[in-house]
């Protein structure tokens, strides 16, 4: 407890022997009228080597913690030490030179060179605060490292190494080894850190880097720590996948990766994605909300089609009734409508000068209203319309020549209509894009 | 204090928070609606109620299916006499099964002490249907007629062998109850389509198996209560105390639900208990299914030819094929989510005649419903699926005679079909072994099945999720795969 705390101090300690023989040095080569004053220049060297000695002995117990470790934490650790042996060699001959044993040269010497120590001491200080390169850094990333030599078609090298580098490698690396672990590279990797491995190669639950993302995040041991990017769920998936299946630096990317739910997103080329219905969405702008809720006051149920889509489901299930007018109210709308489902209304074929509006409809449902043949013809532009629900409507045999125009048209569903069986077959061979059902049974 | 009132202080108190932080939610939606709210605050509001358990509202992306009827097959029904036609079988009748193939197969205690186990004939005789030539039994000649239109998996496979265990599993993706069931989880998600209708119903066949069915299996677990499974009863009358008593009118229901909603919500300031207000969306979800259930049960405007399809029970209330009618009608109403349990599959003796018993309840409705969705238009947004908890095993339970035998419940491998909602028609998908005991290619297991199932509905399986009890749950658990092979 308490040499945690003293160690905490060092960085507040090591400020004073800086000062000290920065003013040392003003006295002694700038302000020459004190340049004589041995006794005062003796007690500030005193004061100056005790700092120092505290400095170094708290710098000490700080690196005990474990948080830094690598060269940089060495050659500040041996530099610092250097520079309070150092201060208490300057003090001790300053002593014989004022007492004129050794030549006052000698003492300038070991002065300027226990500057340079301080110095040097103080940049791997700083380093390994502030990272290396942080003094004449312009703010800029760092130079990108050459990675031509690496196997980039390695699983490692492509998938885990990005994460890895993105999530854990700012705080174990070279000059900034918390926990004795540094995770830039794979042989560091395995090595582990100073509470042994942090992988076992085919047990992702025994292998403690998952084991610590995997913790509360309040739990002090989560990695990343808390206030640190954390992983996303892709990321934790991918490396419990790398471990299970060996965690070897060179096992190469399957073949099926564009198909593997956990590799997939990882994939460096535009892979070729799990087609699904969402690919050929129609971009539109976004509906005033002020549209929508107007719509939903007078019963209709308006849905995206998804979460942020601006295309919309709209649905008539929950109204009770509804005139070829209330459907006007469809219009400023019209272009988001993707499915439109108005089954069961009294509609007539004066609607479907709306519907033709909603270019972008996909789905139509009109089963059970009174759109006949008439209304279809209204609806002859429709571009996208992929299908359409007559079943017991007025419509007859003649609008079949306009679904057959409708370009889109896949489906069409024309139970108890006047459209026979017969006529569907006739039409089904004629347009063999699209299946037009009869139903299974006709009222006998 | 006791500590009972200190638990429901610390409840209420963590609930007051959560209320808050909903309230502040409603702010967001004051900004949706057009007030102009403060932008810097908005996004605060919406930063901390990212934290709390929030509904999907909208699907991730677009969906395939709208409803799922899931037509539960309870008791396991055996893949053998169905769906799984295996010639080696015929051949090897009283032979043992190999070694090689049992292998170290967990089997149930109700066979384990068997000292052989005997491979048995199946107790059907299969044939080739529609345009892939799929075989099936002779029990199912329904279902061979929309053989073309079903998604048939032969490929399933569980990790349970009893049948709580097992059913609870495949509704919750957890083997213990507690867990939200598929049902809930979509009411949840999405909500009603419906506001007159539960999003959520559940049928169940009358006097089925001889095994009981919990009603773990349609439970809400964590989430709201509202969002359990409202289940219908095998009546003239399928919602108990629906009806107003003699001397009260509509009018009077509604001034008394009106007071009590008040006297809930002057309660609700105290205790900000979340299900209070599931208690008031339950009251006002009867009230207004007073209106739309004899709508629903009322079979009378359904011609003859339609219930000729469903067959002859379909008038009888509480029959597998009454239910399958109720359901078109539900999903005709766009009800989100409608659940049959048929039980009478556990055929742990007497198989050839409880599979003809079993077949004759539910063939021909089931592969009506299929038919009477696809003419209405339904079936391209309706997710059917028909299938039980786990299979059956090929050798005999119990002692092989030429009159009667057995099969033992096996997780390993088991049949089950789709139809509809974007699943893929006429595919006929995995494989098993020569014995229908271990699947050979392309395995399904439940939390694949499940995840496919949130997958047609529009929902990624692993980002919808709720979190109770310091952790997020999921219906997939810690895994399962969509399987892209069955959605067309």
């Amino acid at each position: 407890m308490i040499p945690e705390f003293l160690g905490r101090l060092h960085p507040l300690v090591l400020h004073i022997p800086i000062g000290v023989y920065v003013l040392l040095f003003l006295l002694q080569f700038v302000m020459r009228r004190l340049r004589d004053r041995d006794d005062i220049i003796h007690s500030i060297l005193i004061i100056g080597a005790l700092s120092a000695v505290v400095a170094a002995a708290f710098g000490w117990l700080l690196s005990l913690e474990g948080d830094h470790a690598g060269d940089t934490l060495e050659w500040h650790r041996w530099l610092g030490v250097a520079f309070s042996v150092t201060c208490i060699l300057l003090a001790v001959v300053h002593l014989f030179t004022v007492k004129g044993r050794i030549p006052r040269r000698i003492y300038h010497l070991i002065f300027i060179f226990n500057l340079l120590l301080m110095s040097a001491a103080g940049h791997y200080g700083g380093n390994l605060t502030h990272g290396e390169g942080y003094l004449f850094s312009t703010g800029a990333s760092d130079v990108p490292k050459d990675r031509t030599s690496v196997d980039s078609s390695a699983i490692f090298h492509s998938m885990v190494m990005p994460v890895l580098e993105s999530k854990c490698v700012s705080c174990h690396k070279a000059d900034k080894t918390k926990g004795g672990l540094r995770m830039d590279e794979y042989a560091r990797l395995l090595k582990g850190g100073k509470h042994g491995p942090v992988f076992i190669a085919g047990d992702p639950a025994q292998s403690e880097m998952l084991v610590r993302v995997g913790l509360p995040m309040d739990d002090e041991k989560h990695m990343p720590p808390a206030k640190k990017p954390q992983l996303t769920a892709a990321e934790t998936a991918l490396l419990h996948w790398w471990i299970l299946h060996g965690a070897s630096v060179s096992m190469q990317i399957p073949k099926d990766a564009s198909s593997n739910d956990t590799l997939r997103p990882f994939l460096k080329e535009a892979a070729p994605a799990v087609p699904t219905v969402t690919d050929t969405l129609p971009s539109v702008s976004m509906p005033d909300t002020a549209n929508i809720l107007k719509l939903k006051a007078a019963g209709w149920s308006v849905r995206p089609i998804a979460q942020g889509s601006a295309l919309l489901d709209v649905s008539a299930v929950n109204m009770s009734a509804l005139t070829d007018k209330d459907v006007d109210a469809l219009m400023p709308v019209a272009e988001n409508i993707l499915w439109l489902d108005m089954s069961g209304m009294p509609v007539t074929d004066a609607s479907m000068n709306v519907v033709a509006k909603c270019v972008h409809l996909r789905r139509l449902s009109l089963k059970g209203t009174r759109v006949g043949t008439d209304g279809i013809r209204k609806i002859s532009a429709l571009q996208s319309l992929h299908q359409l629900n007559l079943v017991n409507t007025p419509v007859d045999e003649e609008a079949l020549s306009v679904l057959g125009s409708l370009p889109a048209l896949e489906r069409v569903y024309a139970w108890q209509t006047r459209i026979t069986p017969a006529a569907a077959e006739v039409f089904m061979k004629n347009s063999p894009r699209i299946r037009l059902e009869t139903g299974y049974n006709v009222k006998p | 204090m006791d500590d009972l009132m200190k638990m429901l202080h610390f409840k209420g108190r963590r609930d007051f928070l959560k209320g808050s932080v909903l309230g502040l939610g409603g702010l967001a939606l004051d900004m949706l609606t057009g007030c102009k709210s403060d932008g810097g605050r908005n996004a605060v509001a919406a930063a901390m109620a990212e934290e709390v358990n929030r509904p999907l509202v909208n699907p991730h992306f677009m969906p395939r299916a709208k409803r799922v009827i899931y037509l539960f097959q309870g008791g396991g029904p055996s893949q053998m006499e169905l769906f799984d036609y295996k010639p080696k079988l015929y051949e090897m009748h009283g032979q043992e099964i190999p070694e090689s193939v049992i292998g170290k197969n967990r089997i149930s205690g109700m066979v384990s002490n068997q000292y052989s186990f005997p491979l048995a004939m199946p107790s059907a005789t299969f044939a080739q249907y529609g345009a892939n030539g799929t075989w099936l039994s002779e029990h199912i000649p329904h279902t061979a007629s929309i053989v073309d239109d079903i998604c048939l998996v032969r490929s399933m496979f569980t990790e349970q062998i009893n049948h709580e265990p097992a059913v609870i599993f495949t509704q919750t993706g957890n083997q213990l109850s507690g867990r939200p069931c598929i049902g809930s989880w979509l009411s949840y998600g999405l909500g009603s389509l419906n506001e007159n209708l539960p999003s959520f119903i559940v049928m169940l066949s009358k006097g089925g198996g001889d095994q009981p069915i919990s009603s773990a299996a349609w439970s809400n677990g964590f989430l709201p209560s509202h969002h359990q499974g409202v289940q219908f009863m095998s009546t003239n009358d399928p919602v108990p105390f629906l009806n107003n008593p003699a001397g009260i009118d509509r009018m009077d229901r509604r001034r008394a639900l009106d007071y009590i909603k008040h006297l809930n919500r002057l309660q609700n300031e105290t205790w900000h208990d979340p299900e209070v207000e599931s208690q008031i969306n339950q009251h006002e979800m009867a009230y207004r299914m007073q209106m739309a259930i004899p709508s629903i049960t009322d079979l009378s405007d359904e011609p003859q030819h339609i219930l000729d399809m469903y067959g002859e029970d379909v008038l009888k209330p509480g029959t597998f094929a009454h239910n399958c009618i109720i359901a078109r009608r539900l999903a005709e109403r766009d009800v989100r989510f409608v659940q049959l349990y048929h039980l009478g599959w556990d055929h742990h003796g007497g198989l050839q005649g409880g599979i003809r018993r079993a077949t004759r309840q539910t063939d021909q409705a089931s592969a009506a419903l299929v038919k009477d969705l696809k003419q209405r238009g339904l079936l391209d947004d309706t997710l059917v699926i028909w299938g039980g908890e786990f299979g059956r095993t090929s050798f005999c339970q119990g002692k092989l005679t030429p009159e009667s035998f057995g099969r033992d419940h096996h997780p390993g491998a088991y049949s089950m079909w789709m139809a509809g909602g974007g699943t893929k028609a006429g595919l006929v998908y995995g494989e098993t072994d020569d014995f229908a005991h271990n699947v050979v290619k392309d395995r399904v297991h439940v939390h694949d099945f499940q995840a496919t199932l949130m997958h047609l509905m529009g929902i990624d399986h692993e980002k919808f999720t709720y979190k109770e009890q310091g952790r997020r749950y999921r219906l997939t658990d810690v895994s399962g795969h969509v399987n892209h092979a069955l959605i067309a």
